[in-house]
């Protein structure tokens, strides 16, 4: 098996060679490169491990929801996300679509000062959201039409990530997902 | 915790039953309170709480319904009739929610229901930032300059320009930290006296803004008082000036800034100022006023907080007392427990707040689930906290997960056992602020004393994450493989000879 994780915009395929006593693991970066560890583990509880790496100790503390392991180690929190080999490894968003307003963190929509169809320019005021009590205003970031409001209207609710509003840029040359053939 | 000054018991608990009217670890505290003074008590709560400690382990535990989650919280109604169904005697209101509500205690009064906290014209005349002002400049303490004028009043733009930028926006019928903007110049004046008053709107219920001069360069620094029907007491002051968005994340008593005879004086003085207010004002219970203490050792009346605080604990570590406790006592028409003159104040202690935040990403508030919580434990170490193993984490409350307080013989100490506990503290599943209080307690802005309410900003490029070296990132992926459950479940189907083998390469 060749098992692939991703952490902090950098993917890893982290490869188990040899398990016996200890174990070797290869790890090798896409960004190049590659090297192997001798490791081994003694699970103290059912999260809870006393990890060794090439000789040194840690207390390690790690659980896995769905597809992110969620580590603590050396006194802070990790996050891992675990790369299904079969779907997109996706990487970073490609925000193709500039237009494109994504929600920064989930919350509730207060107010929305445009409709579909409006032409609005950089900067302007689009929606008012709400998160933990903490206000946001949400900006057109460019001039354009306004092609679409992802949410239902005033109070619905959104995660992090969701798509609020679609703006057409005024450039048509600034469309993207054009290149020619499609 | 057990408070030096505690009497022995009363023959008869102080109340029949009190009823908690808060969430998460506060309403916890308070239970507490409680259970160490033998009272029953009754929690309420919201359906996505009902499985918190305080719903667990209080005497008797009513489901409250709403439109959201805080706003069952805030349904008085609701409320004083599971008082009166439950022969509830009193109710603690905690801070936050009804807590400076001035007509939910009057509502309780009027039904023989005591409220724990002080009389509601104290209440409403510190709550409202423009009586509380003018009330404490007649005692004789300073307040900030400010405007009193309606925006729409024609002298408004040019009181605006006498006064001169920056300029703080605050709601008349805000606190804590919540509903105040900074204006630098007056093209920004316009929008955020706009944003100001719909915030206060909606949080508050009340449009009215004032506008106040602002001090980019001072201390928060705040007193605690305790008073009953005779006497009116303080207990030392807090510093309170490592804030983010005007919300304080780090507290700790007593402060820095007094060092030496000369602080020792300042101390007093402020600390007398505090008295003099709360006398003044008849206070009874407990109750904290805040102030703005300059460089050049003046300090300003900001506001008055008519409940018990978030940070109270680092007070109670110092002096020994159980505010809450106290509290209760004053509600049933007893005297607070402890005099002036038998106060003694040891050592320091420092309080973080954990919050469900990317603090490295502008705070962003974070929502996850609680998959895996371990305590720091250990002398002078104090978690308070509501979280309970699978807790969903959502944006219906306050982003404020929990609070380590540390308890230490001298500051230097207590610094060095706060960063061990927070490294020891383990809270897998959602992203909070953890690493980066570590980097303010490392911070030698912080460890020097010499910081104030701009710390956070100013030094935004230091309080960054730590960036993994070499081993640590090859201990980090070997723990990922060895922690994968699919990769647990596939070594054990595979049979040995081939584990050892490992997988073939081309």
């Amino acid at each position: 098996m060749q098992p692939k994780y991703r952490f902090s915009e950098t993917q890893f395929t982290v490869s188990p060679l040899k398990h016996s006593a200890t174990r070797l693991i290869e790890i090798a970066s896409d960004q190049g490169g590659s090297h192997q560890v001798n490791a081994g583990i003694r699970w103290l509880d059912h999260c809870h491990g006393e990890l060794t790496v090439n000789g040194v100790v840690r207390h390690i503390y790690a659980v896995q929801d769905d597809q992110t392991l969620h580590v603590h180690m050396d006194g802070k929190v990790w996050q891992v996300d675990i790369v299904d080999e079969f779907s997109d490894a996706g990487g970073a968003s490609d925000q193709a679509e500039s237009g494109l307003v994504k929600a920064p963190m989930p919350g509730v929509v207060l107010d929305i000062s445009v409709k579909e169809g409006d032409q609005v320019e950089e900067g302007q005021l689009l929606m008012l959201i709400e998160s933990m009590k903490l206000q946001m205003e949400v900006k057109a970031s460019l001039s354009g039409t306004v092609l679409l409001l992802g949410v239902d209207g005033v109070g619905a609710s959104f995660d992090k990530g969701a798509q609020l509003v679609n703006i057409r840029p005024h450039d048509e040359s600034l469309e993207s997902g054009r290149k020619g053939g499609e | 915790m057990t408070a030096r000054n505690s009497d022995k018991p009363d023959t008869e608990p102080l109340f029949k039953k009190v009823l908690i009217a808060n969430r998460g670890e506060i309403a916890l505290r308070v239970l507490k309170a409680l259970q160490s003074l033998s009272i029953p008590s009754v929690a309420i709560y919201h359906h996505i709480d009902r499985k918190s400690p305080v719903v667990q382990m209080a005497d008797e535990a009513v489901e409250i319904f709403g439109g959201s989650p805080s706003g069952a919280h805030l349904d008085i109604e609701q409320i004083i009739t599971i008082c009166e169904q439950r022969g509830v005697d009193a109710v603690h209101p905690c801070y936050g929610f009804l807590s400076e509500n001035a007509g939910f205690a009057r509502a309780l009064e009027e039904r023989g229901i005591q409220f724990i906290g002080p009389s509601p014209e104290v209440i409403e005349l510190m709550g409202d930032k423009i009586t509380s002002r003018d009330f404490v400049a007649r005692q004789g303490v300073p307040v900030p300059p400010s405007i009193t004028l309606a925006a729409g009043d024609p002298g408004f733009m040019q009181a605006v320009t006498d006064l001169g930028f920056p300029l703080v926006v605050k709601a008349s019928a805000g606190g804590g930290g919540k509903g105040m903007s900074i204006v630098n110049t007056r093209e920004e004046l316009e929008s955020t006296l706009r944003v100001a008053r719909s915030e206060a709107e909606k949080y508050f219920g009340d449009d009215r803004v004032y506008v106040e001069r602002y001090f980019p360069s001072a201390r928060h620094i705040e007193v605690q008082v305790l008073g009953d029907s005779q006497q009116v007491i303080h207990l030392g002051e807090r510093e309170c000036s490592i804030q983010r968005r005007f919300q304080k994340i780090i507290e700790e008593s007593p402060s820095p800034v007094f060092a030496g005879a000369a602080g020792n004086k300042q101390r007093e003085s402020i600390c007398q100022a505090a008295v003099a207010i709360a006398r003044a004002a008849h206070y009874t219970s407990a109750g904290t006023v805040e102030f703005l203490y300059t460089p050049e050792g003046e300090y300003f009346f900001l506001e008055m907080n008519t409940r018990i605080q978030v940070e109270h604990p680092v007070t109670e570590m110092v002096y020994g007392v159980d505010l809450v406790a106290e509290q209760i006592r004053v509600a049933a028409g007893h005297s607070i427990s402890v005099n002036q003159n038998n106060l003694t104040p040891s050592g320091h202690a420092i309080e973080c707040r954990l919050c469900a935040e990317d603090a490295f990403n502008r705070f962003m508030p974070a929502t996850g689930k609680v998959l895996h919580l371990k305590a720091p434990s250990g002398e002078g170490v104090r978690f308070d906290s509501g979280l309970y193993q699978g807790q969903d984490i959502t944006t219906a409350f306050d982003p404020m997960l929990a609070k380590l307080v540390i308890h230490a013989s001298s500051r230097e100490e207590a610094i060095t056992r706060m960063i061990k506990a927070l490294r020891e503290l383990v809270l897998l599943g959602i992203d909070t602020n953890n690493e980066y209080l570590i980097r303010i307690l490392e911070h030698p802005a912080f460890s020097s004393g010499e910081f104030d309410t701009a710390f956070v900003e100013r030094y935004v490029g230091d309080l960054v994450a730590s960036i993994p070296d070499r081993d640590q990132l090859d201990a980090l992926l070997t723990a990922a493989l060895l922690s994968d459950r699919k990769v647990q479940i596939l070594e054990k189907a595979t049979p040995q000879p081939y584990g050892a083998i490992g997988y073939w390469r081309n």
